[in-house]
């Protein structure tokens, strides 16, 4: 590593040498069976110089050949973006409470008897469903070094659970998920509850074409809402003028029982960062407080453009994923909301008529930008008067989250393993089949 | 053995003999190694600024190993930890056996010796990068300049892929796939309203089919434009008119995820509705998956499990005729080899993917079909789609009413979803005018895969749902 800095400084302005080494073991069982095991460990790395004002980027999958790296990044630096910023002179190391050397020293054959043991539970509670489960251990150590004298590593484990009892005729149904840093066995009262929705989801009920309440569960709101909102608050889109958001720091933009602040600091969760993809210190940050927009988030690159200093946000991703090749942009790491008062079965009494919206399938189409959404019901469930009657059967949920985000009823008080509530909405647009 | 050596090596025999040299090590049921080699080039625009411009290699090998009934499969970058990992990967092999009531195993294909090279008509390799940097300019300037424009995002996309694929039975296929495409997105603003299209050409080994497509990246700026000032669709159901990019979005999501047998061989419940031989659709029906359909996204030769690939019906006539497959699935269902077992690069193992699914064209005109709608909405253009089930969902860059059988006006906010069992059913009518999508992708168990090639002809549906 060391070396390709050295030799990158010697003909380049400024040089950032970024690696990652990822190691994943992924045991799935589909219909009670262990399917194949897909073991990965790699090596990636990537470069960034900065010579004659312009940015030049290379990747690949190995420090052994430095020269080829160099070489290309030399090369889209001739025809490279213009760039004025620089990459930082110091960045905080500090631990964060994600990396659990334990997680790690479990077999495959452990975890797949952890696995067998829940499943092997789960058929004795009558639940007769075919059953996906799987855990996958993954660790991830991310160096990032830069010729201003920034050299820090991070290192974070991630154990995801998952178990999903798969409706008769269909390939969904309710899901219990659990990411954490370290081993725990998935909660035998979160499991008991997905026996207890699969029961009430043997019914399905016609859903009318009309306005309603929607109750987004922590699944569903990260896409449904929580991608609208990153492509809204990020620096990227304030530059292109493509935010909603433009010129309204300090103004109301959603009822006050919204607050969500930008958190890659909070101890003990998978996706806490001491810095980002670019070695600059991370910071926690309001978003939206009380229903006030706060603050967007930006990266070196786009902050220097708009005369605003990173605030630790650039990142190798986007809502469609990333990798090595992804530039870094001003992106969200890990939005928390704060809680509410209710408690999700609270919630649902509420309810007078209005669907649990679980599994949200097309989130990802729509007008992202401008916070529309219209997303078909993968799994959800139909409400009447505080009872949930049946699964919801074929239907579409629309609007505009800026609009729904003003007319809020609650959120919740417990949060997810990754800071997301259940979320309560008046007066959504439903399209029924029965229209 | 270090990164230059193996890059060296691809260049001739000799990773080969080293791949088989390695899996000589291997004394259990079944074998096969991967090498591959993925050199990337992408500029891209944003605005009128450049964003990123790179052209980088990737490179690594994938290691499947079948064990006593279990299988277990490895990515990694070293080929000196090459037998510490076949020995790692036969013994999680021997675990996976353990916690399973079958034992998995493999339909072989035919034992093949095979170099592919590609032959593209206007090879992307040779045209300089000055011209690739003036082409993504052109279409870009081109679409900044028209009125309420507010930004943009434009990339030249060109993968070059060289794999290696060597099996214990004694298979070896060196095969190079090359794709290049312009993608991206216009936003157009008017105040606080904004509007967002995509587009795409490409979509195949030939350059040239990226040139002289002025008229696409103005057609569809000006229909980002004029969406601004028109209305929302009005939730409800609809007899809908499908232009041929939503047929092939439609088809790949609503019914072709359900025809890799990997996602319905361990769900007995759509299994049961997805027996060859069932009824699916009416008579004048039939899809077709088929990765020899040369200049569109999905080509290829050989899968990445050294299997042949090849024409498959999966609808004939509107019965369920056929299932895409690879090794592990085509052994397990009893069914044929269709040579679809597709891996996104070395960090992957294969997975059943379509090729190139399309609904094979009827004998219906355009004017016809608006006819047969009368009353409806005509839906042009896909904007990304999911399958969760058998439900799918999936929305539309734009569309127009249909009233009293003629063309109406422009709409926008249009997304569809349903059952795939009912819908199919509902089809009323398919056109005479296949036409395949030249950009888009798929993405399958955190697989995105490049080279989906989707299509169809125009098509008229009854009853689907909008919101």
């Amino acid at each position: 590593m060391k070396e390709l800095l050295k030799i990158a400084k010697d003909h380049a302005d400024a040089a950032e040498i970024y690696v990652t080494k990822k190691k994943v073991t992924p045991l799935q069982f589909e219909n009670s069976k262990l399917q194949k095991i897909n073991l990965s460990s790699t090596l990636e790395v990537a470069l960034r110089i900065i010579r004659n004002g312009r940015l030049g980027f290379s990747f690949g999958t190995s420090l052994e050949d430095p020269h080829t790296l160099l070489k290309q990044a030399m090369r889209s630096a001739e025809h490279g973006a213009h760039v004025d910023f620089q990459f930082p002179s110091d960045s905080s190391q500090e631990p964060l409470g994600n990396y659990d050397p334990e997680a790690l020293s479990l077999s495959a054959e452990e975890l797949a008897e952890e696995l067998s043991h829940e499943i092997a539970w789960l058929n004795t509670q009558g639940v007769d469903a075919p059953i996906e489960a799987g855990i996958i251990v993954e660790t991830e150590e991310l160096t990032i070094l830069n010729t201003s004298g920034v050299e820090v590593s991070h290192r974070a484990s991630a154990v995801s659970q998952y178990c999903m009892l798969i409706l008769e005729g269909s390939g969904v149904g309710p899901l219990v998920e659990d990411v954490r840093y370290t081993y725990r066995k998935l909660d035998r009262a979160e499991l008991q509850k997905l026996c207890d929705l699969y029961r009430l989801s043997q019914k399905k009920c016609r859903v009318p074409t009309k306005k309603m309440k929607i109750l987004l569960t922590p699944h569903s709101i990260g896409e449904v809402v929580m991608w609208r909102i990153e492509s809204a608050v990020s620096g990227r889109s304030l530059f292109d003028h493509i935010t909603p958001l433009e010129n309204r720091v300090g103004e109301k933009i959603c009822d006050e029982q919204i607050t969500i602040t930008e958190s890659p600091r909070k101890r003990n969760l998978v996706g806490s960062r001491p810095f980002d993809d670019e070695g600059v210190t991370t910071q926690d940050l309001p978003l939206i407080e009380d229903g006030v927009f706060k603050n967007f988030v930006f990266d070196l690159n786009i902050g220097k453009k708009l005369k605003k200093q990173s605030t630790g946000n650039g990142y190798k991703t986007t809502f469609w994923g990333g990798d090595i090749s992804t530039p870094v942009t001003a992106y969200l790491r890990q939005p928390v909301f704060k809680p509410g008062s209710l408690s999700a079965s609270e919630m649902v009494k509420e309810v007078d008529e209005g669907v649990i919206l679980d599994l949200a399938n097309g989130a990802h189409s729509g007008n992202i930008p401008a916070g529309f959404f219209s997303v078909n019901v993968g799994f959800g469930l139909y409400v009447r008067d505080g009872v949930i009657q049946g699964r919801a059967g074929d239907a579409m949920v629309s609007g505009n989250i800026y609009d729904l985000l003003q007319n809020v009823h609650s959120v919740s008080r417990e949060l997810n393993w990754r800071g997301l509530p259940y979320l309560l909405l008046n007066d959504v647009s439903v399209a029924g089949e029965s229209s | 053995m270090s990164f230059r050596k193996c890059a060296d090596l691809v260049k001739g025999v000799h990773m080969i003999d080293e791949l088989k040299k390695v899996l000589s090590l291997c004394d259990e049921k079944y074998a096969d190694a991967r090498y591959e080699v993925d050199e990337m080039t992408r500029i891209t625009y944003r605005g009128s600024e450049l964003e990123t411009f790179f052209n980088s290699t990737e490179s690594g090998f994938h290691l499947r190993v079948l064990a006593e009934g279990g299988l277990c499969t490895s990515s990694f970058n070293e080929i000196g930890s090459f037998p510490q990992v076949l020995k790692e990967t036969a013994s999680t092999a021997r675990v996976a056996r353990r916690y399973r009531d079958k034992e998995i195993d493999f339909t072989l294909g035919d034992s093949v010796n095979e170099k592919v090279t590609p032959s593209p008509k206007e090879d992307p390799r040779k045209v300089s990068l000055e011209e690739k940097f003036g082409l993504l300019q052109h279409y870009n300037e081109i679409v900044l300049s028209l009125p309420k424009i507010q930004s943009t995002t434009f990339s030249y996309k060109e993968w070059v892929k060289t794999k290696l694929y060597v099996n214990t039975p004694g298979s070896v296929v060196e095969q190079q796939q090359i794709l290049c495409i312009i993608s991206g997105e216009i936003v157009a603003r008017d105040g606080n309203v904004m509007e967002n299209v995509r587009v795409g050409v490409g979509g195949s080994d030939n350059f040239g089919k990226l040139r002289d497509r002025e008229d696409v990246f103005e057609k569809k700026a000006k229909i980002a434009a004029d969406l601004l000032k028109v209305d929302k669709v009005t939730p409800g159901t609809y007899r809908v008119l499908l232009n041929q990019s939503m047929v092939g979005v439609f088809i790949h999501e609503a019914f072709g995820h359900f025809s890799e047998a990997d996602l319905v061989n361990e769900n007995p419940g759509l299994l049961k509705r997805l027996r060859i031989g069932a009824e699916l659709a009416p008579g004048f029906l039939s899809v077709i998956d088929d990765p020899c359909e040369y200049g569109n996204q999905g080509y290829y030769v050989y899968d990445d499990e050294g299997v042949r690939g090849r024409r498959t019906y999966l609808i004939r006539d509107g019965v369920l005729s056929g299932r895409l497959h690879s090794m592990e699935t085509a052994h397990d269902m009893g069914e044929e080899l269709t040579g679809n077992g597709i891996a996104v690069g070395w960090k992957y193992t294969p997975i059943v993917r379509m090729s190139n699914i399309f609904v094979k064209p009827g004998h219906a005109d355009f004017n016809e079909l608006v006819e047969l709608v009368h009353t409806g909405v005509y839906i042009c253009d896909a904007k990304g789609g999911s399958t969760m089930g058998d439900e799918f969902a999936f929305g539309a860059q734009y569309g127009y009413e249909i009233r009293d059988g003629k063309m109406g006006r422009l709409i926008k906010g249009i997304n569809m979803s349903g059952n795939l069992f009912v819908t199919m059913k509902n089809i009323l009518e398919v056109g005479n005018d296949l036409m395949f999508e030249e950009s888009g992708g798929c993405g399958k168990d955190g697989q995105t895969n490049p080279q989906s090639g989707t299509g169809g002809p125009h098509t008229v549906i009854d009853n689907v749902i909008i919101g």
